[in-house]
């Protein structure tokens, strides 16, 4: 992100939204709100030292609320660009970060600003949001020491809240046995029927880790399957094996805290060896996976993006293109399309990028000739074929008028007019009536 | 498919292309009756999977007009068939197509074969969609 940042061609709005997208390919006229920071981009220099001085604490979103934050951030450690930003809902205005800035960045009265942007092509890039289980899932939000891998990766991190420590949200004690559950929020009608995908490889990886950072430390993973697909994948799942990880394939019934010991109480069936077991845990990981966004729904609208049944925008074809869609000139790339890993969201945001590249470059679309066209002299205006078209591509004013980017050649006008005023090029009546001659002559 | 898989279909079934069978317009559908074809079949695809979002619905309102029609001509409805099927279905459609040419063999040669306009000393007028001349 910070090469990213560093070219001098690259644009980064924050905390921006996309309001409205008008026009075609080539020519889209974009409309960006951008939120103010109350801190001047151009002077912050991200030394923290507002940070320091302000006397307010308020929970750490992205450490997921396992630690806290002032009401002046950084958003996360490597944050790009490395400016600070005033959480205004928090914010008591003693203004003691104001004086502490040595370059003056500070400026409570900054203002949204409206950015107009004119395109080529856009490029959807949203990503996903990762799942909640519901309230009592597993005892999560119940029980203080039910979290999901997310979290547990903040606690594995070197710079997350307990620098690295994984230890248990209720008494910050280590935990001496893990059990993570797979498939929790999918794979099921009552929540989302697709696979995440990625689980399975999060559960394995943290696994690990666990075994690197806590010594005997038991850890068991309730599996469904183990979807260990990838390259290097199968080896790495052999690999967690031989360290002692305990795969048990069956699904978890229920989570209940021991109220005397503290432990978390499972009871699951390991379908393998046909038996039902009661684990006994000090720490259990919901391994949940990736949902479409709020911000994705909102894009979908503003761009009329259709979205596939599970929720993710819907690509042009799900082998073909994958990045492309409907509307020529939009791409899609990474988790916005679907949850998949990193290596196929670099590959998929290539492809995106490629793809725009080559469009803008050419400078100009290359159409099929396989579109409607009318005969203005014929027309009446009545407007059926405006009514029809699925794309919206007709226009009636006082004669029909096709847009030939939007025209996607299935006909219907021609089929609908009563004046035969408007073909399909390739499907006129006349050649028609030439297919007819010949058949039944 | 149903080609390349080397299935039988009626050797009577004359195939017309079209992008969508929503360019099946209801006078297309009534012309062909008119020009002494025996029977129409309309294929679409199925439920929710037409590529142009709703071609079939519309092919499927054009046909049940033409039906309307011909039952109050005194024709009969049977003549003009709507058929849903991909085109993977080489089976379905070999078997379809089959079964409604029996059908059509059982109701007979079409009433309105109308002789052509040369035979009647016509001149045939110029059809819409003609380039200038």
């Amino acid at each position: 992100m910070l090469e990213v940042a560093k070219k001098e061609e690259i644009e980064i709005l924050t905390c921006s939204e996309v309001e409205s997208i008008e026009g075609n390919v080539g020519d889209f006229k974009v409309r960006v709100r951008k939120k103010p920071r109350y801190v001047k981009e151009e002077l912050c220099n991200g030394c923290g030292a507002c940070a320091e001085v302000c006397p307010v604490l308020t929970p750490n979103s992205f450490n997921l609320g396992l630690g806290a934050k002032k009401a002046i951030y950084l958003p996360f450690p490597q944050a790009v660009p490395r400016t600070y930003i005033i959480d205004m809902e928090k914010c008591i205005k003693c203004k003691l970060c104001e004086k502490a800035c040595i370059r003056k960045a500070i400026d409570f009265d900054q203002k949204e600003q409206v950015i107009d942007l004119e395109v080529g092509a856009i490029i959807v890039a949203c990503g996903g949001a990762s799942y909640q289980p519901r309230l009592g899932e597993y005892g999560y939000g119940r029980y203080a020491n039910v979290i999901t891998q997310f979290h547990l990766e903040r606690l594995l991190a070197p710079n997350g809240p307990t620098g690295g420590e994984v230890v248990r949200p209720s008494d910050g004690r280590k935990p001496k046995k893990v059990v993570m559950i797979q498939c929790v929020g999918f794979r099921n009608r009552n929540e989302n029927e697709y696979c995440s995908n990625v689980c399975c490889m999060v559960a394995l990886k943290n696994a690990m880790l666990l075994k690197q950072h806590l010594r005997d430390v038991e850890v068991f993973v309730c599996y469904t399957d183990v979807r260990a697909y990838g390259k290097g994948y199968e080896e790495f799942y052999v690999q967690a094996r031989e360290h002692d990880v305990v795969f048990l394939r069956g699904r978890v019934g229920e989570v209940v805290e021991d109220a005397d010991s503290g432990e978390l109480v499972l009871v699951v069936e390991d379908t393998l060896s046909g038996r039902v077991l009661e684990l006994r845990a000090d720490l259990v990981v919901l391994s949940t996976g990736v949902v479409p966004s709020d911000d994705l729904r909102k894009i979908s609208e503003v761009l009329k993006l259709e979205r596939s049944p599970d929720g993710f925008l819907k690509e042009f074809h799900s082998r073909l293109a994958p990045t492309d869609t409907k509307k020529r000139g939009v791409f899609i790339c990474g988790d916005a399309q679907g949850p998949k890993a990193i290596d196929v969201c670099v590959a998929q945001a290539k492809a995106a990028a490629a793809s725009a590249i080559s469009l803008l470059s050419a400078g100009e679309v290359e159409l099929e000739l396989t579109t409607a066209v009318v005969e203005s002299e014929r027309c009446s205006g009545c407007g059926l074929c405006e009514l029809v078209c699925p794309y919206s591509a007709i226009t009636v004013n006082e004669v029909a008028v096709v847009n030939e980017l939007l025209c996607r050649g299935c006909g219907k006008c021609a089929a609908t007019c009563p004046s035969k005023a408007i073909y399909r090029r390739g499907y006129r009546e006349r050649q028609l009536e030439a297919y007819i001659d010949g058949l039944l002559a | 498919m149903a080609g390349t898989m080397r299935l039988q279909y009626p050797a009577t079934l004359r195939p017309i292309r079209v992008p969508c069978a929503g360019r099946v317009s209801a006078d297309l559908i009534a012309r062909l009756l008119w020009r002494g074809a025996d029977g129409v079949i309309v294929v679409g695809c199925r439920a929710g999977e037409c590529e142009y979002e709703n071609g079939n619905i519309m092919a499927t309102r054009h046909v049940e007009m033409v039906q309307d029609l011909l039952e109050l001509m005194g024709i009969g409805a049977g003549r003009v068939v709507m058929v849903y099927c991909s085109s993977a279905e080489g089976r379905y459609f070999a078997e379809e197509t089959m079964k409604i040419s029996e059908k059509l063999r059982a109701i007979g040669p079409n009433p309105l074969k109308m002789r052509k306009a040369d035979e009647l000393g016509v001149e045939s007028k110029q059809t819409p969609n003609d380039p200038p001349r």
